[in-house]
């Protein structure tokens, strides 16, 4: 997460899927810069227990659909694991 | 819901089934692409990935069998499943051709799927519109 | 301009993404695609001398780095604040590598439609 968001240009998108949506958690809130859109894939984090209230209300979620929507408005897409 | 402008994408995966979420973020990522009328070119499994090919996967009977949802969808579909032979043959995971070649007594590889080289991971990252990769 | 960039994260050694990266540049190189390397994060351990991967029985990845001149990749940055974090100097280093800030580091990224991130 830190070295996605290190990356990031300003105006990027951010999606957070499978582990990743612990970083949309409220504890990490202060880590997410204010020049990027943050996303989160629902269906990883109802997975994993993560209700909206433990969510950060910057991130906004998104289903598998939503996650095509954003790579379809990408010029480049590019996965951090 | 159609999408405005249809492209052409290609998919990777690197994380093996069971242990690792990606083939399954992959599938349904594949779903919902082709539900807003999108074409998949390739999917090219690399890394830990090439798990994903092996006919001798056996689930528990309540567990979906992954490499067989890849198999049913990309021939309802036509869409390519290759494996990087390479990183396949290392980790035990051969076609008849390369079971030959070796002196192997059996191969694996499932039915639908080709071993071919990492070119075809470059050739869809040049080729297609997009490349989304699913990591491990 | 460079078509290709590969970003190498992950430490050597312990798992076979370096190798399996470093593959990915060589043959996109052999493809005619002009490769550019990024090292970052743990993946700068990657550049490290005196590795001595046989001590485990590996092959390790520095035949290969050291061939990269010859598929004309020589485009390789390293991220800055990722050396410095891990107390490491541009000296320690195998590798003729640029060292960049994370401006630069932004720019590369956006630069490049091709992007493998292992």
């Amino acid at each position: 997460m830190q070295e996605c968001l290190y990356s990031a240009s300003s105006g990027d998108s951010v999606l957070f899927i499978e582990d990743g949506v612990y970083g949309a958690t409220s504890a990490f809130k202060e880590r997410l810069r204010d020049d990027l859109s943050y996303f989160v894939l629902q269906n990883d984090a109802a997975a994993r227990g993560l209700s909206a209230c433990l969510l950060t209300g910057q991130c906004q979620p998104v289903d598998y659909s939503g996650f095509v929507e954003l790579t379809e408005q990408a010029d480049s897409v590019c996965s951090w694991f | 819901m159609k999408s405005c402008n249809e492209m052409n994408y290609s998919i990777a995966i690197y994380g093996g089934p069971y242990s690792d979420q990606a083939s399954l973020s992959a599938l349904h990522f594949a779903r919902a692409l082709l539900k807003r009328e999108h074409r998949i070119q390739r999917v090219f499994f690399y890394h830990d990935g090439v798990y994903n090919s092996s006919a001798l996967v056996t689930p528990p009977q309540d567990e979906i069998n992954v490499p067989t949802q890849w198999q049913t969808l990309a021939s309802e579909h036509g869409i390519e499943l290759v494996v990087c032979i390479a990183a396949a043959v290392r980790r035990g995971l051969l076609d008849e051709k390369e079971a030959k070649r070796y002196s192997k007594s059996s191969y694996n590889l499932a039915e639908g799927y080709t071993l071919s080289g990492l070119g075809q991971l470059i050739d869809a990252s040049i080729n297609c519109d997009k490349l989304i990769t699913f990591g491990a | 301009m460079s078509e290709l960039l590969i970003i190498f994260r992950k430490p050597p050694i312990g798992t076979s993404w370096a190798r399996e990266a470093i593959d990915l540049a060589l043959v996109g190189a052999a493809f005619g695609q002009q490769a550019t390397l990024l090292f970052m994060g743990d993946g700068v351990y990657q550049l490290l001398s005196n590795q001595q991967p046989d001590q485990v029985e590996q092959k390790g990845t520095q035949a290969m780095m050291k061939a990269l001149p010859m598929y004309d990749i020589d485009q390789v940055f390293v991220c800055e604040k990722s050396l410095s974090e891990r107390g490491l100097r541009a000296n320690l280093l195998d590798f003729e590598c640029q060292s960049i800030s994370q401006a630069s580091l932004q720019k590369l990224l956006n630069s490049h439609r091709q992007v493998f991130n292992f």
